[in-house]
């Protein structure tokens, strides 16, 4: 059978589950500050694990969205993608007009139907769903059709002034998290503690999608405690955030991208900045394969294009949050997208001044 | 003259901005190409010998012939070495070189920057996404590897 026909096919069966539910619910979020999508859910259970992180994106409803999401399943005797059309030999699937994820022992399938903009997200049992998928809804499927726009998703926190935004990029356990809420307390932009997304017009943005945070504990973070996630606390992981609308006055859904930082955690009280590389920064900001289901060589060029020209910096941490914060607002005031690089290492900041 | 063509599937290369990057997604490997490799670079994937190269570039390029053809070489040598191009078989016939509109305004012949980059394999040997046909169920996409996870 060929792709298409088969996402055209499970596309056919959720409309069917969809129009004998007698408990519909649709949202309408606004991605990359354009683009209208509409999810549709043939059970109003499923929406509220979905909204937490997008809900300072939320808008009217459009007669014609950009993209529709659909997302049904949670029902083990109903359609199955597997047993009818036999199961798949592989994971990852892509024609010209599709792209599609199954996950057939864990009962998950994705799809992108790019010639009708239609995403499909079938699960045999949404409690199957990892407690951190909450904290990036729909990222999968979005990765998928707004690689095709040419926006990408990166691994990275990001904040922000009205100069322009920084991504914090690394993986994990490199301060990223830790120094974005940072600044969000002390009246920086936020837009985002682990994926962003990236694209350029006439400058390179960031764009905001999910304003959900983890944190290794709330104890040492009080004022965030309103944001916290109601869900009882999976034993072992982090705690999550979600900072609307704690915060709702500070989460940007786009900004300038002014500058790459890779935090390092040094051993001293005072932050320092240090140039790096562009290389540096792509090879930071690069999700790996386990992170992004699909991501592909477009990927790289789309996020190497995206952020050529962009200076990068060592963001040599030290102890003092609150100096930390200081530089981070003074570096992305002098730089201003596509400047040089700041030529002298170690940017000193008066901190009575700021 | 040998001529040359990109070696696989498996090379994928761009131009970005005039910054050519040639990732090898087998091996885990991007290629930076920049200033006038950029330029040497598409004539070679186009199929042209190193010497038609060097008479092309000689009616643009501020340059003497030698210091030209030493690039180019140098340049092709390097890109088989690094197993991103491979020979083409005798009579291969290339993409005709750009018929130049206006004037041709002579410009300084950058030296080539060829940078490799080998710390990145985790990101780049990609997970293989399978193309599908008109016989059905997927196959094997060409040039697809092995996740490192699996998958």
């Amino acid at each position: 059978m060929e792709l298409s026909k088969y996402v055209s096919l499970v596309y056919d069966q959720f409309r069917r589950a969809e129009s004998s539910s007698l408990e519909t619910a649709t949202l309408s979020f606004r991605v990359a500050d354009r683009f209208v999508v509409e999810v549709r859910f043939t059970s109003s259970r499923l929406l509220p694990r979905f909204r937490s992180a997008i809900a300072h994106l939320l808008c009217e409803p459009s007669d014609q969205p950009d993209l529709t999401i659909c997302v049904w399943g949670d029902a083990p005797a109903q359609f199955s993608p597997y047993s009818r059309w036999g199961t798949p030999n592989g994971n990852l699937f892509t024609d010209s007009n599709c792209f599609l994820n199954c996950e057939s022992e864990g009962g998950r399938l994705m799809a992108v139907n790019w010639s009708n903009s239609v995403g499909l997200l079938w699960m045999r049992d949404f409690n199957q769903f990892a407690w951190w998928e909450d904290s990036r809804p729909f990222i999968d499927i979005l990765h998928w059709w707004l690689r095709r726009k040419r926006f990408f998703f990166v691994h990275a926190a990001a904040v922000g002034t009205a100069s322009g935004a920084a991504l914090l990029v690394g993986k994990g356990g490199a301060g990223k998290s830790t120094t974005a809420l940072g600044c969000l307390e002390n009246g920086l932009y936020y837009s985002g503690d682990d994926f962003c997304l990236i694209g350029k017009s006439d400058v390179p943005y960031v764009y905001g999608i999910y304003s959900s945070a983890k944190v290794e504990t709330i104890d040492s973070l009080p004022e965030f405690r309103p944001s916290l996630s109601k869900k009882t606390r999976v034993k072992g992981e982090k705690e999550m955030l979600f900072l609307y609308p704690q915060f709702e006055s500070q989460i940007a859904e786009r900004i300038p991208l002014s500058a790459i930082l890779i935090p390092q955690i040094a051993n001293q009280v005072h932050t320092r900045v240090t140039p790096s590389s562009h290389h540096a920064a792509v090879k930071a900001l690069l999700p790996s394969t386990t992170e992004l289901r699909g991501y592909d060589v477009d990927d790289f060029y789309g996020v190497f294009a995206v952020t050529r020209g962009v200076p990068a910096y060592t963001l040599e941490l030290g102890s003092d949050r609150q100096q930390t914060v200081a530089v981070i607002s003074e570096l992305l005031q002098r730089a201003a997208p596509h400047k040089a690089p700041l030529p002298v290492a170690g940017l000193e900041v008066d901190l009575e001044r700021i | 003259m040998d001529s040359y063509s990109v070696a696989g599937s498996h090379v994928a290369h761009q131009n970005i901005d005039g910054e050519v990057i040639v990732v090898d997604l087998l091996k885990g490997i991007y290629f930076s190409i920049t200033g006038s490799g950029s330029i040497i670079w598409q004539h070679l994937v186009n199929g042209h010998s190193v010497d038609q190269i060097a008479d092309h570039m000689l009616l643009s390029h501020d340059a003497s012939r030698q210091d030209i053809e030493a690039a180019v070489d140098k340049l092709a040598k390097q890109l088989l070495d690094d197993s991103l191009l491979v020979k083409n078989e005798e009579g291969a016939v290339p993409v005709p070189f750009p018929v130049p509109s206006g004037d041709i305004v002579r410009k300084a012949f950058e030296p080539v920057n060829f940078e490799k980059y080998t710390d990145m394999d985790a990101a780049l040997m990609l997970d293989p996404i399978h193309d599908t046909d008109e016989s059905g169920w997927p196959c094997q996409a060409v040039g697809a590897v092995e996740s490192p996870a699996g998958n």
